[in-house]
C-alpha cells in the first residue's frame, strides 16, 4: 500500500465508473497489507483470508460511501479490516481452542542451537508471544510495528481516544518484555543443557 | 516517592523511544534515564524490544493472499444473495397471509355473530297502567286499602284440626 492517496483517489474513480481493472488495482496493493493486518491479529491463516475477503468485498460494495476528507483510504480500509477481525472472535471464542491445539513442539536435534536462532526463530517467538496478548493489545502493536501507524492513525482504527492508543501499546510491550525475557531464559537454559 | 516518579517515567519510555513526545517531556525523560540506572536499564530493554518488534513485526503474516477473482466472485454472490433476500418483505407477506386466514371465519359467516350493545333500561309498564292519584286520594286508597285487608290468623298454641263432615264419624 505504498500509492498516494491522489492516486488511490483516481483508482476509486475508476471503480466507481464501474471498471473491474480498478477493482482490481486496488485489491492488488491494498491485499498483501491487509491480509497481514488480519493474520496479525487473528493469527490463524485461514481466519485471516476470510476475514480479508469479506473486509474487501465491504469495501468494493461501500466504496461510494468512502469520503477521503475524513480519512485516507488506507486507514477506512484498517478500519473495516479491524472491524471484521473483532466481530470474528466476538463470535466464536477461537482462542482457548487454539491454545488448546498449539503444541510446543521440539525442534529436530541434528540442528545447533545456535544456528536455529535466526529470524524465522525471533518470528516464531514473536508469534507465540502475540498469541498469549489480549486480542486489544494485540492489535495495538500490529498496528504499530507492524504496520508503522502513528498513535493517530491506531485510535481512528481502533476506534478510542489516542491516549488508550499509547497506553495499550505500553501495556503490550510491557507483557511481551516478560514473555521474550522468559523465552529467552529458557533458550539459554536449553543451550546450557546441551553443552552439559 | 521516588518509586512513583520512576513509574511516571517508565510508562513515558515507550514513547520517548518512538519520539512521539513533546520536547520539555523528552528532556524531563532523558534527565531523569541519565541520574536513574533502573530506569535506564528499563529503558535499554524497552528500545531493544522496540527493535525486534520493528524488525520482526512485518515478517508475521507474510504470505500470498487469496487471488482477486475470488474476492470479486464472492463480491458478486454477496449481491445476488442480498438481493434475493428481502426478509422486510418476506415478513411482510407471511404476516398479511396469517391476518387473512384469521380474518376468513369472520367473513364467511358473520351474520350468526351479533356484536354485543348496551342495555336498554325496560319501559316501566305496571307504572304506566296503575292510575294517578293525588295526594289526597292515595291517603284514601292506603285506608281501605288498611281496612280490606285480612288480619292474619292468631298464632295458636294447641292446634286442632277441623275435619269436614263427610269425614266424621258416624
Amino acid at each position: 500500500m505504498n500509492q498516494s492517496s491522489d492516486d488511490f483517489e483516481a483508482i476509486i474513480r475508476q471503480c466507481l465508473a464501474g471498471q473491474q481493472a480498478g477493482y482490481a488495482m486496488l485489491y492488488e496493493s491494498c491485499a498483501p497489507t491487509i491480509y497481514r493486518l488480519c493474520y496479525g491479529v487473528l493469527m490463524n491463516r485461514q481466519d485471516a483470508e476470510d476475514v480479508m475477503q469479506e473486509a474487501f468485498v465491504y469495501a468494493f460494495k461501500n466504496l461510494r460511501r468512502y469520503d477521503a476528507a475524513r480519512a485516507s483510504f488506507k486507514t477506512w480500509l484498517y478500519t473495516i479490516a479491524l472491524s471484521r477481525c473483532r466481530n470474528l472472535y466476538r463470535r466464536g471464542n477461537r482462542w482457548n481452542l487454539m491454545a488448546l491445539l498449539s503444541f510446543d513442539l521440539p525442534g529436530p536435534a541434528s540442528e545447533a542451537p545456535e544456528s536455529r536462532y535466526d529470524y524465522a526463530d525471533a518470528k516464531a517467538a514473536i508469534e507465540n508471544a502475540l498469541s498469549s496478548l489480549s486480542p486489544r493489545l494485540r492489535e495495538a502493536v500490529v498496528l504499530r510495528y507492524g504496520h508503522g501507524l502513528t498513535f493517530r492513525e491506531m485510535a481512528e482504527v481502533m476506534d478510542c481516544p489516542q491516549k488508550t492508543a499509547e497506553s495499550r501499546v505500553r501495556l503490550a510491550h510491557d507483557q511481551l518484555r516478560g514473555l521474550l525475557r522468559t523465552s529467552a531464559d529458557n533458550l539459554i537454559e536449553s543451550l546450557l543443557g546441551n553443552e552439559l | 516517592m521516588s518509586w512513583i516518579t520512576c513509574n511516571h517515567y517508565q510508562k513515558l519510555l515507550v514513547a520517548f523511544i518512538n519520539h512521539e513526545l513533546p520536547p520539555t517531556s523528552r528532556r524531563r525523560v532523558a534527565s531523569h534515564l541519565d541520574t536513574c540506572p533502573r530506569c535506564y536499564r528499563a529503558y535499554v530493554e524497552q528500545q531493544h524490544l522496540t527493535r525486534e518488534l520493528k524488525h520482526v513485526m512485518p515478517l508475521v503474516g507474510q504470505g500470498t493472499p487469496p487471488p482477486f477473482a475470488h474476492v470479486w466472485a464472492a463480491a458478486h454472490t454477496d449481491a445476488k444473495s442480498v438481493r434475493r433476500t428481502n426478509y422486510t418483505l418476506r415478513y411482510s407477506v407471511v404476516m398479511l397471509a396469517v391476518m387473512l386466514v384469521l380474518l376468513i371465519p369472520f367473513a364467511l359467516d358473520r351474520h350468526s355473530y351479533t356484536l354485543a350493545s348496551a342495555p336498554t333500561q325496560p319501559s316501566p309498564l305496571l307504572h304506566r297502567s296503575t292510575p294517578q292519584f293525588t295526594p289526597s286520594q292515595a291517603a284514601s286508597v292506603s285506608v281501605v286499602f288498611q281496612l280490606n285487608e285480612t288480619p292474619p290468623p292468631p298464632l295458636q298454641s294447641t292446634f286442632t284440626p277441623v275435619l269436614p263432615d263427610a269425614v266424621t264419624t258416624p
